[in-house]
C-alpha cells in the first residue's frame, strides 16, 4: 500500500487504528536497523522505536505533507535515538561523558552482535566519526539511501551530504589501515 | 571504495532475538492504547502551581504579623534614645488636674508669671 493511501485510510472516521497497523508493518524494520545503527544496543533500539511509533501516532493527524511520510518518520526516528543517547550519557557519566566511549562500551557487551572480527572493526571506526558523520555513512552506506532521502531526513544540502560521507568514508579507511596494515 | 565494499560487503553484523519482529506490531499496538487513555493527573502535580502563590502569601502574613511590628518598635526606641521627639510625643495631649489644694501666695505667682510671661506682656498688662 502506498504511502498517500495509508494516510488517507488513517483520516477516515474508525479507519485510525488499522492505517496505523499497516504502516507499523511497513517500516518497522527499516526504522528498527536505522535506530540500531544509531544506539547499537537491541533493548534500547527497541525502546526507541516504540517512542517513534507513539510520536508517529501523534503527530499523523497534523501530518501534512511537508516531507514524504518515510523521511518524516526517519527524522523522528533520528531524533528520538540522539535524545535518548544524550539522555543515557547523562545518566551514566554525567555531563563531562563522551557518547563515544559509551557506545564502545555497548558495542563491546552487545549480545545481538553477530559480525565477526571485521565487522567489529568497522563498527569501533565508524564510532570515531563525528555524530553527523555517523548518521549520513549509516544511511548511505548500510541502507543505501539515496543523497536526496537522507538530505530531506536530516534537512541538509545534498553538496553537503556528499562531502560528508567522503570524509567519513575517508577517515574510517585510514582508521582500519591503522588497525590492519594489511587493508 | 571497492575494496572498501569487497572486504565488508555492506553487511549488516548486528542481530534480533528470536520472532522479535513478529511480536513487535502487538507491543506497539498495546503502547498506543496506552498513550490513548486519559492521564491520570497525581494531585501533588494539580496543586503544584497554587503551592507556590501559597507559599508567598504565607510570607507576607509572617512579615506583616511577626517580622513588622518588632521593626517598628525598634524604630521608636532609636528615635527616643537619641532624643529625637517622635511623632507620638509630638502629639502627647497635655492633661491638667484640678487641684483644690492648691493655693499659691502672692509671691509665688508673681515668680511664675515672671518665668512665664515677658517684661513687656507685664508692661502692657498694666496699661489696661
Amino acid at each position: 500500500m502506498e504511502e498517500k493511501e495509508i494516510i488517507e485510510l488513517f483520516h477516515l472516521k474508525g479507519k485510525k487504528e488499522e492505517a496505523f497497523r499497516l504502516l507499523v508493518n511497513c517500516y518497522k524494520e527499516r526504522l528498527y536497523w536505522h535506530i540500531r545503527k544509531i544506539v547499537l544496543n537491541h533493548e534500547d533500539a527497541d525502546d526507541v522505536l516504540q517512542n517513534t511509533f507513539v510520536k508517529v501516532w501523534q503527530g499523523l493527524t497534523e501530518f501534512r505533507y511537508e516531507a514524504r511520510l518515510f523521511t518524516w518518520m526517519y527524522r523522528i526516528a533520528t531524533n528520538e535515538s540522539i535524545n535518548f543517547l544524550n539522555d543515557k550519557k547523562r545518566k551514566v557519566y554525567g555531563n563531562s561523558g563522551e557518547i563515544t566511549v559509551m557506545l564502545e562500551n555497548v558495542l563491546e557487551s552487545d549480545a545481538y552482535f553477530n559480525g565477526d572480527e571485521i565487522q567489529k572493526e568497522l563498527q569501533r571506526a565508524i564510532l570515531k566519526l563525528s555524530e553527523r558523520q555517523r548518521l549520513i555513512f549509516n544511511m548511505k552506506y548500510f541502507d543505501d539511501m539515496s543523497y536526496e532521502d537522507i538530505a530531506e531526513v536530516l534537512e541538509v544540502a545534498v553538496g553537503t551530504l556528499k562531502a560528508t560521507y567522503h570524509n567519513a568514508v575517508k577517515k574510517i579507511e585510514e582508521y582500519l589501515r591503522i588497525a590492519d596494515p594489511s587493508f | 571504495m571497492e575494496n572498501f565494499d569487497d572486504r565488508y560487503k555492506r553487511k549488516n553484523p548486528f542481530s534480533v532475538p528470536e520472532r522479535y519482529f513478529e511480536q513487535l506490531d502487538k507491543r506497539i499496538e498495546r503502547r498506543i492504547e496506552v498513550e490513548k487513555r486519559p492521564q491520570k493527573v497525581p494531585l501533588v502535580t494539580l496543586l503544584k502551581p497554587y503551592v507556590g502563590l501559597v507559599a508567598i502569601f504565607l510570607l507576607a502574613l509572617f512579615v506583616v504579623q511577626v517580622v513588622l511590628p518588632h521593626v517598628v518598635d525598634k524604630d521608636r526606641m532609636l528615635a527616643r534614645d537619641g532624643k529625637e521627639v517622635t511623632a507620638l510625643q509630638e502629639n502627647k495631649v497635655e492633661t491638667f488636674e484640678f487641684d483644690a489644694g492648691f493655693n499659691p501666695t502672692d509671691e509665688e505667682i508673681l515668680e511664675y508669671l515672671s518665668t512665664e510671661v515677658s517684661d513687656y506682656e507685664l508692661l502692657y498688662a498694666d496699661l489696661y
